[in-house]
């Protein structure tokens, strides 16, 4: 901390004052707001198109085909309106860091967002998202829990997730968990894609032809309308519609010889015309049976690598249908290359939080901070009836809060409710101290301007010291979900204690003097 | 009524005053040890600290007759509580907030069958814990705000404390409960050691040669070993008797700042109660910010009755008008507009109600007890 000593100058002085103006110009560069337009690559398909022209998620897509982007709403409406049919297109994309020329027959596997308008990062709460606090089953070490996360992280990836982080957390008992966090918007369905250990198998009888995962898949074909994709929809008595679906998977030697060897020992099916084995293909996913596939005669005892796997969904119209058949193919597929996660887990919290509440949410709290701002302001006027003590409590407390901003742009804090109430708070102990400082700078008795200042400084810095040490206990707490409050609040009254309070005591004192 | 009367009314009634937030800490104890006899904690836990499921329904169907949601809804979830957000600028419904112990899966169709339509994101936020993590949550908090307590103690201390033999005691104490509080933690180990290391050395630099505080030192060494070795949670609570017994016959004054503290804890935590508010976790984590926050007009009074000057009656008027217009002004900051908004996240609904009954509580124990027993500390030491 920085106490005025005697024989302070005025070039000391305007050094504090400096200080001040330096970290709010920092915090300006950190938080960095534009105002330009366009929309961002969150993330891009790898083996797709796109991703091999060299498009990589935090691009700025500026214009597509010569049309002007400048939101979410742009960009669909332009790409719409050149994938209106299923010919292969060129597609031009400008971006900040050039154009890209991408040739497709349907939108580019990518997914994109409004563009920020700040370096700020939001919360989930506010931003809307998905947030799975995920418990193993049995004791892990850390490294087994690492394995999870990479495991969870690849089948998120695969599935066509952005904007995940995935971090391991400890509580008080020694308890270890996965936080998955998912910003934007979420598949309905989250909880199976992150909760199902994803075991999958494919069984003939008893036996055991393929398990999902790289030892017994080569590949599997997506994002190719040869060898997968929804074959065909059709209306049920039921008023319902089921689409299906089908995909090529590429098996390894091994399996394939495996698949030959089991498929020998079976006979035909008299049933059937004879034109299929007697026994099926069961597709089984964590011990349940989602799909029995007929085995055509001709692959009776052949070594073949590759198998058509199919499936379907179902809904109430064939847009419904044809939705739930894709997602279901995509998460057969997702988990067909991950392979099963290595533990069986159980999710203790998920929360889905909706964008537009968070909008609403966003608005309110910003409401919210001018009400106290112009209050307080209005309270030290009344109090003080000077309008440069007024105005340097206002300045004091705006620095406070934009200084706190840019820090938190900085290291890239996510600022959600809990931070951005610690902001408030952390202005609310500023307001405090500068009412100190003002009550000791005008009172009366013998002692000098600066020996009273140091008297409001040491208040000022002992109470600072038993905020910091009644908050830092949080962030070993609630598989830190709640450091947010903590985090902020300390570093807002930091900033107040190095920086701006140090400066605001000089502007009283030059006034005073 | 000038000055001087008023004076002279106070240095005869001082400690009657003193005594009235002294009653409402005892009678809130009090009621406190029923209600945890009733509900099994002192606070009555929403779902985030019990378990179960909040619905944030947005969808403009359900918000065009709330009541009429709210009687569906309420006939298919007997468990249903019911919050109402609504926009400050239209005064239209923002969302309706359903709070159950059920789980999402069962909460959903329960919801189709009241309302006729289906959640998604779009239409809903659904926040789910399960009863294992929330009862881990808030066992957690409630260690934590034990903990954030014992350090804002030492720090006080610290600053009024007088005997640094007995300041480096209490710093080798208070960082035990960092070890009791987090006992898995290695890196915090290493840490603690290292601080009971130094304060050790510290504290026999500064040993004065009287027979009990050799004792003392004695009974804090063996303490320290014991919890090092072996960090069982409820040590916890004979470090405290230690702790409270070195302050109170070292320092009235920090004591007195240390019971204000505590007293605005078990206040606020009463009229919680008393008003049927449902506390989240980060209304727990609220009494945290309570207990570094309501400190400082303490601070305030304290510092400026021990070193400023005049008499202790203009001194302890002095801090009055200064500590009073800070809390006045953080209430008259936050609670009209927090009364205005009512489209808040949680989180900030109960943070700030928290922290602003832990205010209004502060005023009464600063002002009236804490001011109280400084007044008799200082004339009892002839600081007149």
């Amino acid at each position: 901390m920085v106490l005025p000593k005697e024989g302070d100058d005025m070039i000391k002085f305007s050094l504090r004052v400096w200080i001040l103006i330096i970290a709010l110009a920092l915090s300006l560069l950190a938080i960095s707001p534009s105002f330009s337009d366009g929309v961002i690559i969150k993330s891009v398909e790898k083996n797709s198109s796109s991703y091999d022209e060299g498009l990589r998620p935090g691009m700025i897509i500026k214009s597509v085909n010569g049309a002007l982007i400048s939101n979410m709403a742009d960009y669909s409406d332009v790409l719409r309106e050149i994938f209106n049919d299923s010919f292969e297109k060129k597609v031009s994309v400008n971006t900040d860091k050039g154009a890209f020329i991408i040739f497709s027959a349907s939108e580019p596997n990518i997914t994109i967002g409004d563009k920020p308008k700040t370096k700020l990062k939001m919360g989930l709460d506010l931003l809307g998202g998905a947030r799975a606090l995920v418990q193993p089953e049995g004791v892990l070490s850390n490294q087994e829990l690492t394995d999870l996360i990479d495991v969870t992280s690849n089948r998120l990836n695969i599935f066509g997730l952005s904007d995940v982080t995935i971090r391991p957390v400890t509580d008080i008992s020694g308890n270890k968990y996965m936080l998955i966090e998912i910003a934007g918007a979420t598949p309905s369905d989250i909880r199976d894609l992150v909760a199902k250990q994803g075991k999958f198998e494919a069984k003939i009888g008893n036996d055991t032809v393929f398990r999902g995962g790289e030892e017994d898949i080569k590949e599997v074909c997506r994002f190719d309308a040869t060898c997968s994709g929804i074959r065909s929809c059709s209306p049920q008595p039921d008023g319902t519609t089921v689409c299906q679906f089908a995909f090529v998977v590429y098996l390894s030697p091994e399996a394939a010889q495996r698949h030959a060897n089991i498929t020998s020992k079976l006979k035909l099916d008299p049933g059937q015309g004879g034109r299929y084995l007697d026994k099926k293909l069961d597709l089984l996913i964590d011990d349940v049976l989602t799909d029995s596939l007929l085995i055509s005669e001709g692959l009776k005892g052949q070594v073949t690598t590759e198998i058509s796997v199919q499936g379907s969904g179902v809904g109430a119209n064939q847009e419904e249908a044809f939705q739930s058949a894709t997602e279901s193919m995509n998460k057969l597929q997702t988990i067909m290359i991950t392979g099963s996660l290595p533990y069986k887990i159980n999710i203790v919290k998920l929360d889905s939080l909706s964008p537009n509440l968070g909008h609403e949410f966003t608005k309110n709290i910003l409401l919210l901070g001018l009400m106290v701002f112009a209050i307080v302001s209005l309270i030290i006027f009344i109090r003080y009836r000077k309008i440069k003590i007024t105005l340097s409590v206002i300045l004091t407390m705006f620095s406070e809060a934009f200084i706190t901003l840019g820090v938190a742009a900085l290291i890239g804090w996510n600022l959600d409710a809990p931070s951005i109430a610690g902001i408030i708070a952390g202005i609310g102990t500023g307001v405090n101290d500068q009412i100190i400082i003002l009550a000791e700078s005008t009172s009366r008795g013998q002692r000098s301007i600066k020996e009273r200042i140091r008297s409001a400084l040491f208040v000022i810095f002992a109470a600072f010291s038993t905020i910091v040490v009644a908050m830092i206990p949080l962030f070993w707490t609630g598989a830190g979900l709640l450091k947010g409050f903590a985090f902020t609040t300390i570093v807002s009254i930091s900033i107040g204690i190095l920086i701006t309070r140090p400066a605001f005591a000089d502007i009283i004192k030059k006034m005073e003097s | 009524m000038d000055k001087e009367k008023l004076s002279k009314l106070y240095d005869k009634y001082y400690l009657l005053l003193a005594l009235i937030p002294v009653v409402l800490v005892i009678s809130s104890l009090v009621y406190l040890a029923g209600f945890y006899s009733q509900n099994g904690s002192f606070i009555a836990k929403d779902v985030s600290l019990s378990g179960g499921t909040t619905i944030t329904l947005t969808d403009p169907s359900t918000l065009s007759d709330l009541s009429d949601a709210e009687f569906l809804l309420s006939s298919k979830i007997p468990d249903a509580n019911f919050r109402r957000l609504t926009d400050i600028r239209t005064s239209s419904p923002l969302a309706l907030v359903l709070e159950s112990s059920l789980s999402p899966e069962e909460l959903k169709p329960l919801i189709k069958e009241a309302l006729g339509y289906e959640l998604t994101s779009e239409n809903s936020s659904i926040e789910f814990s399960g009863p294992s993590i929330s009862n881990s949550f808030y066992s957690e908090l409630l260690r934590v705000v034990l903990l954030s307590f014992i350090l804002m103690g030492l720090v006080v201390f610290m600053i009024f404390g007088t005997s640094r033999f007995f300041k480096s005691l209490a710093l080798l104490l208070s960082v035990l409960a960092i070890r009791l509080t987090f006992p898995l933690s290695s890196g915090l180990m290493i840490f603690v050691i290292l601080v009971v290391t130094g304060s050790l050395v510290y504290c026999l630099l500064k040993l004065e040669k009287k027979k009990q505080n050799y004792l003392i030192l004695l009974l804090g060494i063996v303490f320290a070993v014991v919890s090092i070795i072996y960090p069982t949670y409820f040590l916890i609570y004979v470090l405290l008797v230690f702790l409270l017994l070195v302050y109170i016959f070292n320092s009235v004054p920090s004591i007195a700042v240390i019971f204000a503290a505590f007293s605005d804890l078990v206040l606020t935590a009463a009229v919680i109660d008393i008003l049927g508010i449902r506390v989240s976790a980060p209304g727990l984590v609220a009494f945290l910010m309570l207990i570094g926050y309501s400190v400082d007009t303490d601070i305030l009074l304290t510092n400026k009755a021990l070193r400023g000057s005049g008499s202790i009656n203009s001194r302890i008027y002095d801090a009055f008008r200064t500590g009073s217009f800070m809390t006045l002004t953080a209430l008259a900051a936050v609670l009209p507009a927090f009364l205005l908004i009512t489209g808040l996240p949680d989180a900030f609904r109960q943070i700030f109600l928290v922290v602003s009954i832990g205010l209004v509580a502060d005023l009464f124990n600063t002002w009236l007890t804490n001011s109280g027993i400084i007044k008799w500390y200082c004339q009892r030491k002839g600081m007149i």
